[in-house]
């Protein structure tokens, strides 16, 4: 049945044909059976034709219901579809691009929580894949086990099927265009590709003999590293490639897609388990046992602890331990919120074009009830008419989708490049446009031409001949109904704009707290320079950092400098334990110090001012150190720090663990800004030995434009080595990356929204001053002045305006509570926040009005009136 | 042909017949109207103008299927045949159909 029509639509000719001959047979065997009966041929044909009838109208009937003719009707009512879409001409243009730019958004949205969130791990059967957390207020959560525990997991078959290890492994140096980079690699246990379920492409996996010391190195490289390294993924089988450890022979290339344990790692090479060190952590992943789900092992490994642990359980009594799916543990929640967040905001950008442009078609669909009714009285059916409207809403999402598709190839590649540190390194998936991406599309494009076309429909469905007819045509027709479904379509989008201005400006002030709070100086214009020496570099690193610093010292621009033993905001040795003050104990708990290790001149680079004592110099005692004002104010409040010695529980910086303060510096917030509060995090400076050579350096410029000019002298001596060069600013900003996503897409969003809302408030506003030219003419003939109509058109925007602010800004205070846990330095009911986007938006609709409000107030009563 | 139905009469029972007379085995349109007439005695003459359309609903509907096969005089014709869907239409159509006349005709009798 389904293959008739199909064969009708294509073949449409055919069937014509097919009935044609089956109706002529029909009057063949007629005609015979009237000779049968004893008619003369001639008698018989006649007779068989007036019984038979007119074989033209049969055929056109016949026609009709098997399909040829809905097909006609569709190609009439798609034609007409198409001349509605050209009638609209600018307002198309604005259609289509506001849909596409909105459709991807979502889309983009989508993508990174696709590739974050939904498809955590693109492992086979990922929620199997689990480990065991580990908890202590000491580490943090992470998930290091040693080896003899992961055997004894291992032999647990009923739990596990399989458990394997992995540890950071060595680097590669890439050399192109002259620039030398890292690409990192890990040491897996052999069995690690076969229990993620996924194996190379070409040749082999890791096997246990390639893990036996004395075998030649091998590695499994990934896709990407073959490519740019041997030019196709085919040719890299047996070829070798050097890192700072051995020269590694390829034996495998893995697929594309698969990244682990991070998205930075690019080959894998084979760890010996057998030969791991005692008492030494390295992570782990397990797979499930076949029937066990999370829910059901966890207990069991809970109940088998002290079994596997042994003697060491009692020691780790203080931690805990949670068996997690791998997917559950790497996110640790963060990738849901901030993709739930631009989820969220992108389905409310796509909810207020989807009003504004209901809106627009309701009004379009009112200046067509004429059309409608001529073609209504013409004979169209009122099916036509609703098929023509649906055509017409489709053949809009249709284009829109087109620029949505383009456009979101170009965001997700965007977003991709914006993408830093930490929320690169947690792709689990390549952020591209892939069928997931397109599927969802089309769900939103669908969902879109539901909500714009169904007002449309539904007025169309109403459509009368009688009153299309009787409304005079010079004035336009003005439904109270159609108002009050527009001013509610507005009032909406005030409300969902309210909302997304919300939710952007908190991100902003979140952001802004962060980056302000975590550096707490002046670091403008610092850059940091790292270098990383080559493998085979003739010079060592004594020379290298010699040649370095005098290369800094003649470059022009570089106001201060100083080695430092790691690049802000990473710190030297954090260390925690009770602090002892002149052999006395002073802290109750343990508190922690981080340590930044650093030649005199760091003070002055990065702007450090020391606010009593002194700095030490190249004379100093090793033990000097600046401690913080915090840290000062905390346990010297009399304000005694300075010559104190203080030691942080059994802690040391290389040699020195008594530390002898000369000088107290402006406080300085630690790196982590979501260590509480900043209040048990110190900050302390000491000199860097004499014989410590981090080549690493902080550099204060004149001017922030130098930095390419710096990178080249750096270069100028470093060789091959790697060298980075970046500013303090950019490396803290990184710290808070996800932050800032958030903070630039909802800033983005709820500006679109906002320009949407605008044109919204515009196009009603217009749209009712023009049905009610003859209202405010009689007002204006009956004494009201320009400025009283003008105002009565401020006030009807007002109305639906403030309610709508009003609206967004109950369900932000409402909603706000979801992302306080993102919020930092701003409380998600900030009055000032909400404050400032409702004067805003009122501003925006006020200025949105004032156009015609101006036209308004310009009517001329003589002319309205006389159109009567 | 003195004393034929109005089609009028017809119109809603013809599906019902056509399915009936199908329900023996598959037939040609000509052959459909042929044996409709000789089963009810030449009281029902079916229209050409109502067959054709109403074959083609039927089998849009998935009652009927048809293909081109040769009569028994050597012509190409096209054979309609039930499909499942149309024998249950069919059972569901006559225990309707003999309900209602059941009715009338107490109707009618009383």
């Amino acid at each position: 049945m389904l293959l008739a029509r199909l064969r009708g639509l294509i073949r449409r000719d055919v069937i014509a044909e097919e009935i044609r001959e089956e109706l002529e047979s029909h009057l063949r065997d007629r005609t015979e059976q009237y000779e049968r009966e004893g008619l003369r041929p001639a008698d018989a044909a006649r007779r068989a034709r007036v019984r038979v009838g007119n074989l033209a109208v049969h055929r056109d009937v016949g026609y009709d219901v098997r399909g040829g003719g809905v097909v006609e009707a569709i190609l009439r009512d798609l034609k007409w579809a198409w001349r509605g879409v050209l009638v609209r001409g600018w307002r198309a243009v604005f259609m289509v691009g506001l849909l596409g730019v909105t459709l991807a958004a979502n889309a983009v949205s989508f993508s990174a929580a696709d590739a974050f969130v939904f498809r955590a791990v693109p492992y086979a059967d990922p929620g199997r894949l689990v480990v065991i957390e580990r908890t202590s207020s000491m580490v943090g959560r992470n998930d290091y086990m040693w080896r003899d525990h992961m055997l004894a997991w291992r032999s647990q078959r009923d739990l596990f099927a399989g458990i394997e290890g992995y540890e950071s492994g060595s680097y590669a140096y890439l050399t192109s265009n002259g620039v030398t980079d890292l690409v990192r690699g890990e040491r897996v246990t052999p069995g690690t590709f076969a229990l993620l379920g996924v194996m190379p492409e070409h040749g082999r996996s890791l096997a246990e003999a390639d893990a036996v010391p004395g075998t030649p190195p091998v590695a499994v490289i990934g896709h990407a590293l073959a490519v740019r390294l041997f030019g196709r993924a085919q040719a890299a089988i047996g070829q070798t490639f050097p890192t700072d450890e051995h020269t590694l022979a390829v034996v495998g290339v893995m697929p594309a897609s698969f990244r682990f344990p991070t998205a930075r790692e690019e080959f894998w090479q084979p760890l010996d388990l057998a030969h791991w060190p005692d008492r030494t952590g390295l992570r782990h992943v397990a797979r499930l046992a076949a029937g066990q789900s999370v829910a059901t092992a966890a207990p069991i490994v809970t109940a088998q602890l002290p079994a596997v642990l042994g003697a060491e359980a009692r020691r780790l009594r203080t931690e805990t331990m949670t068996l997690r799916t791998l997917a559950d543990f790497r996110d640790n929640g963060s990738g849901t919120a901030v993709f739930g967040v631009l989820l969220a905001a992108a389905a409310c950008l796509l909810l207020i074009a989807c009003a504004n442009l209901a809106s627009l078609e309701l009004a379009a669909a009112g200046r067509r009830m004429r059309v409608y009714a001529i073609q209504t009285a013409l004979g169209a059916s009122r099916t036509s008419l609703i098929r023509v409207a649906l055509f017409d809403a489709t053949l809009l999402i249709i284009a829109s989708a087109g620029v949505a598709l383009v456009l979101t190839v170009w965001g997700s590649g965007m977003l991709s490049d914006q993408l830093t540190g930490a929320m690169r390194d947690a792709l689990a998936n390549p952020l591209d446009v892939d069928g997931r991406v397109v599927g969802f599309m089309f769900v939103t494009a669908a969902a879109t031409w539901l909500l714009t076309a169904i007002p449309v429909v539904l007025r169309v469905s109403r459509a009368s001949v009688l009153s299309g007819l009787r409304d005079d045509p010079r004035v336009m027709p003005v439904s109270h109904a159609s108002v009050r479904i527009r001013q509610t379509l507005m009032t909406g989008q005030v409300a969902l704009t309210v909302l997304l201005l919300v939710g952007a400006l908190l991100y902003i002030r979140t952001y802004q707290a962060k980056v302000g709070r975590a550096i707490g100086l002046d670091v403008s214009r610092v850059a940091t320079i790292g270098v990383s020496p080559a493998p085979d570099a003739a010079i060592g690193k004594a020379d290298l950092e010699a040649a370095v610093i005098d290369r800094l010292r003649t470059a022009s621009g570089v106001v201060a400098f100083s080695r430092t033993g790691m690049l802000p905001p990473s710190t030297q040795a954090g260390g925690m334990g009770q602090i002892k003050i002149n052999g006395a104990t002073e802290s109750a708990g343990k508190v922690m110090v981080s340590f930044y290790d650093v030649d005199p001149d760091y003070f002055r680079t990065m702007g450090v001012p020391v606010v009593r004592g002194r700095l030490f110099d190249a004379s100093s005692p090793r033990e000097s150190v600046v401690v913080d004002e915090a840290f000062a104010k905390k346990y010297w409040p009399g304000g005694e720090a300075v010559g104190s010695r203080f030691r942080v529980g059994g802690m040391g910086v290389g040699d020195v663990s008594e530390f002898l303060v000369v000088g107290v510096s402006r406080e300085l917030r630690a790196d982590r800004t979501v260590t509480a509060s900043g209040e048990n995090v110190f900050v302390a400076y000491i000199r860097m030995s004499p014989t410590s050579h981090p080549l690493t350096f902080v550099a204060k410029l004149d001017d922030e434009r130098r930095i390419d000019a710096l990178t080249a002298v750096v270069r100028s001596v470093t060789g091959r080595s790697i060298v980075r060069v970046d500013t303090v600013e950019a490396r803290y900003a990184k710290l808070e990356g996800d932050t800032r996503l958030t903070a630039a897409v909802t800033a983005g969003f709820s500006t679109m929204a906002l320009l949407i809302a605008t044109s919204g408030i515009y196009a009603v506003m217009a749209f009712l001053v023009a049905g009610r030219s003859r209202e405010i003419g009689i007002r204006m003939a009956l004494g009201a002045d320009r400025s009283d109509v003008r105002w009565m058109i401020f006030a009807s925007a007002l109305r639906f305006v403030a309610a709508g602010a009003a609206l967004g800004l109950g369900a932000a205070a409402l909603l706000s509570r979801a992302i306080t846990a993102q919020l930092f330095g701003v409380s998600p009911t900030d009055p000032l926040t909400y404050a400032a986007v409702a004067a805003l938006v009122v501003l925006t609709a006020m200025a949105a009005t004032w156009w015609p409000a101006r036209r308004a107030a310009r009517v001329d009563p003589a002319i309205t009136l006389r159109s009567e | 042909m003195a004393a034929r139905t109005n089609s009028d009469q017809l119109h809603g029972t013809l599906d019902m017949l056509v399915l009936k007379v199908l329900d023996d085995g598959r037939l040609h349109g000509y052959a459909i109207a042929l044996r409709l007439e000789r089963l009810s005695g030449d009281i029902l003459a079916v229209e050409e103008g109502s067959l054709y359309p109403a074959l083609y609903r039927m089998e849009i509907r998935g009652w009927l299927t048809s293909d081109w096969a040769v009569t028994d005089t050597g012509r190409r014709a096209r054979f309609y045949r039930l499909t499942r869907a149309g024998r249950t239409q069919l059972a569901a159509e006559t225990e309707s159909w003999l309900r209602l006349s059941s009715g009338v005709a107490a109707v009618l009798r009383a």
